[in-house]
């Protein structure tokens, strides 16, 4: 890749004949000058049909701080005790999430999983509604869900855990893949039933892969959490937008702060516990 | 792998200790969920009260209304041109501020620290509390959802620039300079070739965020096909509710199959 313009065929027949770094009109270069060019022209067009001036929003940082710097400081510390259960329940719900989701995840990433699973269609079937649940961002999730059921933190934790199923099962499916190798052929060949394959084979070596995909969700899911209050689904995130609502900004950022502080802490510790297993 | 002989005189498939992590693993684990469980008050007699009306609202939702598709494809254009401003402002801060912060190119460590620092604390905010903090500033509308979309894609992909530029070899720009290339010639030939492939990758993973971000956005409020969205359900319009939930998928999931061919395209 570092020198892929460079043409190795080109010989200096005069020492002062000057090669050049990078060939001028080969094909790839044209091809690449093609695509920027309708990726900028995309870029543009969506300027213009948004009718927003790139300036505006280059420019709207010092009115957003100053905005921000009278209104949201000092922040208001007294909102701190009462809201503490709200805050203390917004950990453990994504705890709890996580938990739901992997057990429900490994299950679907098996029958995701070519190797594990030899029904073509069920693979294919559980592998669309996978694909459902995942692209479908998590807020439409929580909205959603609410409408269905009304409001309540029962419902957060049903869209996290749908959220969460739809990352973790291809992750573990993925995974499963890459190391269902020689041990599970081995056994199988040995006359191993399905579920000792799954037990001993399976589960020793998917371990460390399930951790690191289970703690990566678990600092999503913390995130998603807060999220997922804002349509009235439970935790921090509807007192920050009630807050928000009632232009209580003192009150509103000391609660965004507490959930920064909360995320920042979570993503500092999956970070070690994931570099402590690799 | 030590072999382990059962009392029965079967050979066991795992080892003792593997045997033992697992089982270590499992009561670890079923530990936490029960602390966690006791921990909140999940409001389940109330749910479980108002589970008879599902099958009727689901049996609402059992339909498309297609009136409404030229307007909710004109909303996911807003959506989607959202997201694609955002990017193209993000990525050319974070360029610059992926310079200043990446170890081997930052002209002081204090810098690097301080942008990084200031990166790091923009992407622990979810970016509806960010839109939310914004739209208290800037008002509603476009400029407060692309701004709020901007700063993430900088908090993104500062530092996912600034670790490529990291793993940057110093030797081929020292060969460079020392063969009397110029600044920009150094730029252009000996550090973009090898950190582009990189910085695409970024791009478009991006790219997926950021679309999912921008429609997300919209049901706090921010236009596009999120705003129908809500509104819809808001007015208890089921038809259209599922209309839009399928546009919606169809157009993640295309997003997803494209960046896919795009990846395999890179690797081989």
């Amino acid at each position: 890749m570092a020198f892929s313009g460079f043409d190795q065929n080109v010989v200096p027949s005069e020492m002062n004949q000057v090669i050049p770094l990078a060939k001028k009109d080969s094909p790839a270069r044209i091809k690449m000058w093609l695509t920027i060019g309708f990726i900028a022209a995309l870029i543009v067009a969506s300027f213009i049909h948004l009718s927003v001036n790139p300036l505006d929003i280059l420019t709207a940082p010092p009115t957003m701080l100053t905005f921000m710097a009278d209104n949201f400081f000092p922040p208001n510390t007294e909102i701190v005790a009462n809201s503490l259960p709200v805050i203390i329940e917004t950990f453990f719900f994504a705890v709890i999430a996580t938990y739901v989701s992997a057990v429900i995840s490994f299950t679907l990433g098996i029958l995701m999983s070519e190797r594990l699973n030899r029904h073509a269609v069920v693979r294919r079937g559980v592998r669309y509604f996978v694909a459902f649940l995942r692209n479908i961002p998590v807020i439409i999730w929580g909205s959603l869900l609410v409408f269905i059921f009304g409001i309540g933190n029962i419902v957060g934790l049903i869209a996290l855990t749908i959220a969460t199923m739809g990352f973790l099962s291809r992750s573990y499916a993925e995974s499963m893949n890459d190391i269902a190798g020689e041990r599970l052929e081995a056994m199988y060949a040995s006359g191993a039933s399905y579920m000792q394959i799954l037990v001993h084979g399976l589960i020793p070596e998917f371990m460390p892969a399930w951790l690191n995909w289970t703690l990566f969700s678990f600092e999503i899911n913390i995130r998603a959490s807060a999220i997922l209050g804002m349509v009235g689904a439970g935790g921090m995130g509807m007192l920050i937008n009630s807050q928000m609502n009632l232009r209580n900004f003192r009150s509103a950022s000391m609660l965004i702060m507490i959930l920064v502080g909360m995320i920042l802490i979570t993503e500092f510790t999956v970070g070690f516990l994931r570099r402590k297993m690799t | 792998m030590n072999i382990n002989v059962n009392g029965n005189g079967k050979i066991a498939l795992s080892s003792r200790s593997q045997q033992m992590t697992s089982f270590l693993i499992a009561v670890g684990a079923i530990g936490l969920f029960v602390i966690s469980l006791t921990m909140i008050n999940l409001d389940l007699v109330a749910f479980v009260g108002r589970l008879y009306r599902i099958p009727h609202i689901l049996s609402l939702f059992m339909a498309l209304e297609f009136s409404i598709f030229g307007e909710a494809i004109g909303e996911l254009v807003v959506s989607i041109a959202m997201a694609l401003a955002a990017l193209l402002l993000g990525g050319v801060i974070s360029l610059f501020l992926s310079f200043l912060a990446a170890d081997n190119t930052a002209p002081s460590k204090t810098v690097a620290a301080a942008i990084k620092g200031l990166v790091s604390t923009i992407r622990a905010i979810p970016n509806i509390v960010l839109i939310l903090m914004i739209m208290a500033a800037l008002g509603l509308g476009p400029v407060a959802a692309v701004t709020s979309l901007t700063l993430s894609s900088i908090g993104y992909f500062t530092k996912a620039f600034a670790s490529t530029i990291e793993e940057q070899d110093t030797a081929l720009i020292e060969s460079m300079r020392a063969t009397g290339a110029s600044w920009f010639q150094i730029l252009v030939h000996g550090f973009f070739p090898n950190v582009m492939p990189s910085f695409l990758a970024w791009i478009s993973i991006r790219l997926e965020m950021s679309i999912s971000e921008s429609i997300s956005l919209g049901v706090i409020g921010a236009g596009g096909i999120g705003t129908m969205l809500s509104r819809a359900i808001r007015t208890h319009r089921h038809a259209e509710v599922s209309m839009l939930i399928l546009i919606i998928f169809v157009t993640m999931l295309t997003i997803e199959i494209l960046l896919n061919i795009v990846k395999k395209k890179a690797n081989t």
